[in-house]
């Protein structure tokens, strides 16, 4: 796998699409501030959400047994898997038992993560994912590069393109509204159609069994109502200790990812309709163990409103693929670590630690604190050994104040007496795109001196 | 029984690694009345959510209303403010396949949300036919003014208890950005959503 | 009031003039200031990097150094920050807890332990404020315009009181240049862009001095617009706020 900076490197090749990755992103970031400034007590909102999953998960165990008994009461089968193998052998098992072949997914990171539509794929299942966005990349068969907005880097044109091969559009220059049109048709079949559907889940109500799903395109409902069975996946982290707790969370989770007021959906489910099976699928996927870790459980809190990838100047310049991980940005930079240390050891330097992440998170995950310390653990556990080097005389040169003078010294001779050619050479990152500071006679030290 | 192991599994390394917080919650603070804006502040969210509105001072004259927004197309109306016209008959086993042929819905609301436009629907006011305002290409949603509250915090306090079986805040029409953030209404579902609000706003 | 002077390593050797704008304002503004001999480094560059236990030594030996003085000052919000929230490395005694309490960057001191109300500078150019990220989010030097609250700055307000200098605004008022220490070298692509955004945005507000609270943003920002010609100047703020003309 490309390290980030790598990938990085690579997207950068193309400037001017990074000016315009940069600033779609910035453009829902900026109607987030809209959204957010709407709602004066917005701070204590986002203290009290904050609160509220300290609460989840110091209650995690009790919450999930008082979910299940309430779901099981309303006629709702409920599931545990520990991992994504057995979370995908679940569903699929589910829809062995009613003969499923054609399924429609809406949005859910979490089936993402446990890989489950090329798990289906295998037993013949077609599988299609209706969200928009989802639906392209599906298409393209690529991996989502946000968490709110998966097709963010796609450009109109190459959508059109991607219809017109995959759908049998006419050209339309990247018309969006026919593009839209078009997805609309196509997709209406696959949910008259569809054996079962399958959801995300994005808030689990313990008191009462019930749960949330919040979409703008309401392709989870059309899916589900139309289906004789619905599968909702969530992780344990889901759960919410009651009801009057949608209250907060629905307040931020929408205005945090694009400054709406709320989705155009925010649909309940708590009983299966007449006729219909309902199947809850809760997935621990190493989530347990990041709750046993006190410097990192914080990040079991996310909501996955994505403001902290819009926020985030390296994530908008280097696109979600850069990181590798299902989930991209600053919260994918702290999560991922925990699942594969050596895998993902890149990603928490792939900050400048600026903190934006941590200001604009709506359930205030103290993100950029997270970042150095995965950096200290992933250091001391596989150390890059040109930094160790360098970071170990750095760490001489500072300790001895005689040594970090006579340092001072020649170090500036050298910019001032030195080939330019020598200066900038390979090994100079720094010089490469940047001039070096003028080296001034004098150090403050050595004037300080001579003052006195 | 692999099932039961995994889910002795994890509540067992959960209890084993949970933290211990004590914090109190208190919604409390949220609860800032501002219900003298309530209609006004609806109406305006609503129209940022890409929603309509329409306010009546009474109701007498609904069927007239209705029916000029209907503009000849079929309709299944779950509120009987249509007498005058056939609505779309769920009575008979129609399959939900056929149910894209119905091109307006008209829904009672019970709660509407000053902050944000939305308004919650539950089985019993979508008469067990969860899929209706999802298909259709048009929802009209009736909604008293008195049902309207300031906040989301209000709305759960107003529902309490949720007894249907399924119940969704809708706050505007089918939409999307997903092809380059251009917003599309009429992504799978409703292409248009209105809301009437019925009774003056004085009558609070 | 005994306020010890810290003057960061990258600043002692290249910008030494920050360091004496730093003095002399201080100075001006009849602080009693001293600056010890022997200091360093307050040990970010090792921290950052994932090398905080190389960077231990470092932060004894800055404590060391200060432990006598009732404030230290410092031209670096990213320092200050430091010293503040990541000593707890170190072991916590007395000296430590006083010097996490009352280490400041100097725009802090001057407004909230000074609280200065005028200052005798003057400068008639076009100034660009660049919210160094440390000072701003870390330090809560401002606003940042992630939250919802009162705007303020105190850089901006301080620059406000110079005659004749005329402070512009910006598209992102408060977005990072991509220096980061060590990331400006890990991360070179994105590093050099964010910085090229980052004057773009200066530049076509009609900017002519970039200032801010901390000398290694400006030097990123001065390496990559030197080599690339660019019309702009980079100034810290002690020097424009020490400025006559
Ligand atoms: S970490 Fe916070 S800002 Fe980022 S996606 Fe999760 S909830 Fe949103």
């Amino acid at each position: 796998m490309l390290t980030h900076s790598q990938a990085a490197k690579e997207f950068n090749k193309d400037e001017s699409r990074v000016d315009w990755h940069d600033k779609a992103i910035w453009h829902l970031r900026q109607n987030r501030d809209l959204g957010v400034n709407k709602i004066p007590n917005w701070q204590q909102l986002r203290e009290t959400a904050s609160e509220i999953k300290l609460n989840v998960l110091s209650h995690l165990d009790t919450y999930l047994e008082e979910f299940e008994k309430m779901a099981l009461s309303n006629g709702v089968h409920v599931h545990w898997a520990l991992d994504g193998d057995e979370h995908n052998k679940i569903v699929k098992d589910i829809l062995e038992k009613h003969s499923v072949q054609k399924l429609v997914k809406s949005k859910s990171m979490l089936t993402e993560e446990c890989n489950l539509n090329p798990y289906l794929e295998k037993y013949s299942i077609e599988i299609v994912d209706t969200d928009l966005g989802e639906r392209i990349i599906q298409l393209a068969k690529e991996k989502p590069s946000h968490i709110t907005a998966p097709a963010i880097h796609k450009k109109k044109e190459e959508i059109d393109q991607l219809f017109q091969k995959m759908l049998g559009t006419p050209p339309s220059n990247g018309d969006a509204q026919f593009l839209v049109n078009a997805a609309r048709t196509d997709l209406r079949k696959k949910f008259l159609n569809a054996d079962a559907a399958i959801t995300g889940v994005n808030f689990a109500i313990a008191e009462s069994g019930g749960f949330v799903v919040c979409t703008n395109e309401g392709n989870a409902d059309l899916g589900v109502h139309l289906a004789p069975v619905h599968i909702a996946c969530m992780g344990i982290e889901k759960i919410i200790p009651k009801l009057e707790h949608l209250g907060v969370f629905l307040r931020l989770l929408a205005r945090s990812a694009n400054g709406q007021s709320i989705t155009s959906y925010s649909s309940h489910f708590f009983k299966p309709r007449k006729g219909q099976e309902m199947h809850i699928v809760i997935v621990d996927n190493g989530r347990s163990k990041q709750l046993a870790s006190e410097d990192f459980r914080n990040s079991l809190k996310c909501i996955r409103c994505g403001a902290c990838m819009n926020t985030c100047p390296i994530y908008r310049r280097s696109g979600g693929h850069s990181y590798g991980s299902t989930i991209p940005g600053p919260i994918g930079s702290i999560l991922s670590p925990n699942i594969d240390l050596k895998k993902y050891s890149s990603l928490p330097f792939a900050s400048t630690l600026c903190g934006s992440c941590t200001d604009v998170c709506p359930v205030k995950i103290d993100i950029h604190s997270q970042l150095y310390k995965w950096r200290q653990i992933i250091m001391k556990e596989h150390p890059n050994r040109v930094k160790q080097m360098a970071m170990k005389t750095n760490q001489k040169v500072f300790e001895h104040p005689r040594l970090y003078n006579i340092v001072g010294i020649v170090m500036r001779r050298a910019i001032k007496l030195l080939p330019k050619s020598i200066l900038y050479n390979k090994l100079n990152i720094w010089g490469k795109q940047r001039d070096l500071p003028n080296a001034p006679k004098k150090s403050f030290k050595e004037w300080y001196n001579e003052r006195s | 029984m692999k099932e039961v192991n995994s889910r002795t599994k994890i509540l067992y390394r959960i209890k084993e690694n949970k933290p211990n917080d004590k914090t109190n919650i208190d919604l409390g603070q949220f609860f800032i009345d501002d219900n003298e804006n309530s209609v006004i502040n609806f109406c305006e969210n609503l129209v940022d959510n890409d929603g309509d509105y329409l306010i009546l001072d009474r109701a007498d004259n609904l069927q007239e209303v209705l029916l000029k927004e209907i503009n000849g197309r079929s309709f299944a109306d779950l509120t009987g403010n249509i007498v005058d016209h056939q609505s779309w008959s769920f009575n008979g086993l129609i399959s939900p396949k056929k149910w894209s042929d119905i091109k307006v819905s008209i829904i009672n609301g019970i709660i509407g949300v000053a902050e944000n436009g939305a308004v919650w629907l539950d089985d019993d006011s979508m008469q067990n036919i969860r899929t209706l305002p999802f298909i259709v290409d048009h929802t009209i949603f009736i909604l008293n003014v008195k049902q309207i509250v300031p906040t989301m915090h209000h709305a759960y306090e107003a529902l309490g208890k949720i007894k249907t079986g399924f119940g969704a805040f809708i706050a505007g029409p089918s939409k999307t950005g997903d092809i380059e953030q251009n917003l599309i209404i009429g992504a799978h579902g409703p292409m248009s959503h209105l809301v009437i609000i019925v009774g003056s706003s004085d009558s609070q | 009031m005994k306020v010890g002077l810290f003057i960061p390593c990258y600043i002692d050797q290249f910008y030494p003039q920050v360091g004496v704008a730093t003095l002399e304002l201080l100075e001006k503004l009849g602080v009693n200031i001293y600056y010890p001999k022997n200091q360093t480094c307050c040990g970010q560059p090792m921290a950052n990097s994932g090398f905080e236990c190389y960077s231990k030594d470092t932060c004894k030996l800055f404590i060391k150094n200060f432990r006598e003085y009732d404030y230290v000052v410092t031209p670096s919000g990213s320092c200050a920050y430091h010293v503040r929230h990541h000593y707890n490395i170190i072991e916590q005694n007395e000296n430590v807890t006083h010097l996490r309490k009352n280490t400041f960057e100097l725009c802090d001191f001057i407004a909230n332990v000074m609280e200065t109300l005028h200052l005798d500078a003057s400068l008639h150019k076009k100034v660009g404020l660049h919210q160094s990220c440390h000072g701003l989010r870390g330090l809560k030097l401002g606003q940042g315009s992630e939250l919802v609250s009162e705007p303020h700055s105190i850089a901006e307000s301080l620059l406000l009181k110079v005659q004749g200098l005329e402070l512009v605004s910006l598209n992102r008022k408060d977005e990072c240049c991509g220096f980061g220490g060590t990331f400006a070298i890990t991360e070179e692509a994105i590093s050099i862009k964010m910085g090229k955004d980052r004057l773009t945005d200066h530049i076509k507000n009609g900017v002519e001095i970039i200032t801010a609270t901390d000398m290694s943003c400006l030097m990123h920002l001065e390496g990559i617009s030197k080599r690339n010609n660019l019309p702009i100047e980079v100034k810290h703020i002690a020097e424009i706020l020490n400025s006559q003309c």
